[in-house]
């Protein structure tokens, strides 16, 4: 089902928070804790390093791709609160800083670039829950960004978000939260009252603010730790994929119009603890997730059409 | 958590070699507390009216004797306390001798009378506590300011300095001039610590958010950790040879403990002030901040935040070729009480690796389809036979609906008619429901029916298929391909020298940044290798407005 094709040998003094690809898939970005970013190529079925550089004062947690329409540039976030712009210099493999965007007060979490139809837009989340919309000032000048939109998802404080891929819906994000143990660790301080650990946003049509569109059904119990978006690929429904702490992978259905979402799997993994990450394959016929022990499960539609486990990468 | 709120803003606290008493010292206050169970005050040493001798800047109490206690006053004398002097006031004796504020007061490890001062006049100052106003020894940094000054837990003579321009000083107190100057810092070097278990290991941080270790006989750095806000204080942590805490001068309320072997993300933090920490230290099991928005906080050594419990250890991504990148943590971890030079930790964590898998070739598939797949130009029928013909896996399904089709027309039924063209439509749904978007789009694009075309259109792009993608009649009304800029400029140079815009390639759609190579015939161009390889197996203009350009012509 998987092939082993390669083992790359990192040179990294610490964890990889973040892999990203970018949107030809033959290019691969790496954030990690000693707060460089590495980019490796696809050379002859060879994956090969490019470039390593200290991009920030903190871990790296998350690095992003730019859709290619606006040039090869990365975006990372960090433990130091800031958000960074790369941009590469093609001929000497090398990445120039454009932006620093520092107006966060907390660590930021998790950044994604819009989906590009909707212009060049960057979402970013604070782990105190504030979401800010970036935008440069214009699409051939990168270095100046300025918030254009920014709302407050969760007291509890935000660990991801996700946008809606669909070109004729609205924008929409989904965001996913701390709950009130996190919380209390991370800040501190006793939260009474649990929120909402998924929360999807959208711009409304009438005021174009982002407003809170829908609150799904309570799966997870813990916090969030990642959300995958699938493309949309013409279904009539969205496929997201949502993990959290206590081991829980959830499988949406979003109706793009109305907001509305619905579980169609619900798994909790047997080691009991997190799972990190999710990711979907391009057609969305392929959900990925690895777990506390770096173990690597696959699910995939039978002929049922019910997700059914096929596969599990022991990752050590 | 404990939290006692004193309302005046606390500079400092030192606590009494029993470590049952603590001392809480600002601007405006000066109070002696009981730690028990709780935190209750025992006295308030300001007596009578204001002076300025209370408003303390640092204080340490005397590590042996406990009836002494030095505070170092914002009027730039240091005031010692005797706690068992008869009479309310226990204000003992006062000592001048600094022209500015004194930042640091210190005691001796071995002599009971001796402590030394940093002043922002940039001296440090030996004084014996029998004798006010004589100095014993001043010692002169040249170099602004001094922060900091501690004695070496080992070698009573040796003492550590810092200040303003940035240096770390060590002193030899037998000889006239520092032993070494360390450029540390680029900005104001604010604290030292000496390593309380290794001799000549030295912590230093400053207004740069560096905090540094230093070997200080021979100079050399050890190791860095990078704070996210200009550091105040640094302490090695009690039984943790390899943990420093730091507290931040400036626009972060948290105090942080960083293990050396991760100098990235802090190991624990505590929160919970509202305003920047200004000292803190350990007391048992627990620990003590003050802050300047009032607040004394205790808190349980354990009850901290720890920012790599909820902080991805694994990692994974697929990639748009179904290519699986994971990572998983594999490191070995390192015995927490060897104090570990760089180069070590960098063997430690060599292991680390990344794992590619691949998911299954999905790009060749659809790649040999998107090729041989026949959209437009003959009837409905002809390309549904031609395109079974050339995908034997898809066969059926171009067969089924060919004979729907004909079926549709061969019947005088108009409802049998809407159910038939329905169920086209359920089956183009379908195959888009199971993630098979090109079946989906090419049925679509062959009945022109809804479908998933532009998606299909942006895979095939996506997977570097160009030229299939341009098959597609694929609406795209933001994108102008132009033969001369919008501006009306006609230019060779991207962007356009007039207006900054950038026009796109024929072939690819992105922006053209370089070189941007167009027919001479009918304007349109894009990016040369894209172009070249169109017309190695095309004539028409990849614009789609049927010029016969000839590639001679670019």
């Amino acid at each position: 089902m998987a092939e082993l094709i390669d083992k790359l040998e990192l040179r990294s003094e610490s964890y990889v928070h973040c892999i990203s690809f970018n949107y030809f898939g033959d290019r691969m970005a790496l954030s990690c804790a000693d707060q460089s970013i590495q980019v490796w190529n696809l050379e002859e079925n060879k994956w090969k390093l490019s470039a390593k550089w200290n991009a920030h004062n903190g871990a790296v947690f998350k690095v992003r791709w730019a859709h290619p329409e606006f040039g090869t540039i990365l975006a990372s976030c960090s433990f130091d609160k800031s958000v960074k712009i790369y941009e590469e210099n093609p001929q000497e493999n090398s990445w120039t800083l454009l932006a620093s965007l520092v107006e966060s007060k907390e660590p930021i979490e998790d950044i994604q670039f819009a989906p590009h139809h909707l212009r060049l837009m960057l979402a970013a989340c604070s782990s105190n829950g504030e979401i800010r919309i970036y935008e440069p000032s214009s699409v051939v000048n990168l270095k100046v960004w300025s918030v254009t939109k920014m709302f407050s998802a969760c007291a509890l404080g935000s660990n991801c978000i996700a946008w809606n891929p669909a070109v004729h819906e609205p924008p929409m994000l989904l965001i996913g939260n701390n709950d009130v143990q996190t919380a209390t660790e991370k800040f501190g301080k006793n939260f009474d009252v649990d929120e909402e650990l998924l929360q999807l946003w959208a711009v409304s049509e009438d005021t174009k603010e982002w407003e809170k569109k829908c609150v799904p059904a309570r799966i997870h119990e813990r916090s969030i730790v990642d959300i995958s978006w699938a493309q949309l690929m013409g279904r009539s429904k969205h496929l997201v994929a949502s993990c959290s702490y206590d081991g829980i992978v959830v499988i949406w259905r979003i109706d793009g119009s109305t907001g509305a979402m619905e579980s169609e799997m619900n798994i909790r993994d047997d080691v009991g603890g997190p799972v990190w990450r999710v990711s979907w394959d391009v057609l969305g016929t392929m959900l990925t997730a690895i777990n506390g022990d770096g173990t690597v499960k696959v699910w995939k539609r039978n002929l049922q059409r019910e997700w059914a486990e096929v596969g599990a990468l022991q990752n050590r | 958590m404990e939290i006692l709120s004193l309302q005046l803003a606390i500079n400092s606290i030192s606590v009494s070699p029993d470590a049952k008493l603590l001392i809480c010292g600002g601007r405006e206050i000066l109070k002696i507390f009981k730690l028990e169970n709780k935190i209750t005050e025992d006295r308030s040493l300001r007596i009578g009216k204001p002076n300025l001798n209370y408003s303390t800047q640092d204080l340490a109490w005397h590590p042996r004797q406990s009836n002494y206690i030095l505070s170092a006053a914002k009027n730039s004398c240091i005031v010692l306390w005797n706690l068992d002097k008869s009479g309310p006031n226990k204000l003992d004796l006062i000592f001048k001798g600094h022209s500015k504020v004194v930042n640091r007061v210190k005691w001796q490890h071995t002599n009971y009378d001796v402590f030394v001062s940093a002043g922002q006049d940039g001296m440090i100052k030996l004084w014996d506590k029998r004798v006010a106003d004589q100095v014993i020894l001043n010692l002169q940094g040249n170099a602004e300011g001094a922060r900091d000054v501690s004695f070496s837990p080992f070698k009573e003579n040796l003492i550590a300095a810092s200040f303003d321009n940035g240096q770390v000083q060590i002193w030899d107190l037998k000889m006239p001039n520092p032993l070494c100057k360390i450029g540390a810092h680029k900005r104001n070097a604010l604290s030292i610590d000496w390593h309380p278990n290794y001799a000549d290991l030295l912590a230093s941080a400053g207004s740069d958010k560096n905090i540094k270790v230093w070997n200080a006989q021979s100079s050399e750095l050890v190791c860095k950790v990078q704070a996210p806000e200009p550091v105040a204080k640094v302490s090695w942590v009690p039984h943790e040879n390899n943990q420093i805490a730091s507290a931040s001068h400036t626009l972060d309320n948290n105090l942080y403990i960083w293990h050396l072997n991760e100098p990235s993300l802090p190991h624990f933090v505590y929160r919970g002030h509202a305003h920047p920490i200004k000292d803190f230290l350990w007391v048992g099991d627990s620990i003590i901040t003050c802050s300047e928005d009032g607040n004394l906080i205790r808190n349980p050594r354990e009850n901290a935040y720890r920012p790599h419990k909820y902080l991805a250890k694994h990692s994974l991504a697929v990639s748009p070729l179904n290519v699986l990148a994971t990572y998983s943590d594999s490191q070995t971890p390192s015995n927490p009480d060897e104090l570990l030079s760089q180069a070590d930790r960098s063997l430690i964590h060599h292991t680390s690796k990344m794992k590619i898998y691949d998911l299954g070739d999905y790009k060749t598939e659809i790649e040999n389809l998107a090729s041989s797949y026949q959209l437009k130009g003959k009837n409905v029928e002809q390309l549904c036979k031609e395109n079974a013909a050339v995908s034997r896996k898809k066969a059926p399904i171009w067969n089924s609906v060919e004979h729907l089709f004909k079926s549709s027309y061969s019947v005088d039924y108009p409802w049998i008619n809407t159910i038939i063209l329905n169920a086209l439509q359920e089956t183009i749904d379908y195959y888009s429901e199971i993630g098979d978007v090109q079946t989906a789009a090419c049925l679509s694009a062959v009945f022109n029916y809804r479908g998933p075309v532009r998606e299909y259109g942006d895979l095939l792009r996506q997977l570097n298929l160009h030229h299939e993608a341009t098959k597609l009649d694929i609406p795209q009304p933001n994108v102008e391909i132009f033969l001369r800029c919008k501006c009306g400029k006609i230019s060779e140079d991207q962007p356009c020298s007039k207006c900054k815009d950038i026009s796109n390639c024929a072939v690819c759609n992105l922006p053209v940044k370089g070189l941007y190579s167009w027919c001479q015939g009918c304007c349109h161009g894009g990016h040369l290798m894209h172009l070249k390889n169109w017309f190695s197996r095309e004539t028409l203009c990849p614009a789609g407005c049927g010029h016969q350009c000839s590639f001679e012509n670019f």
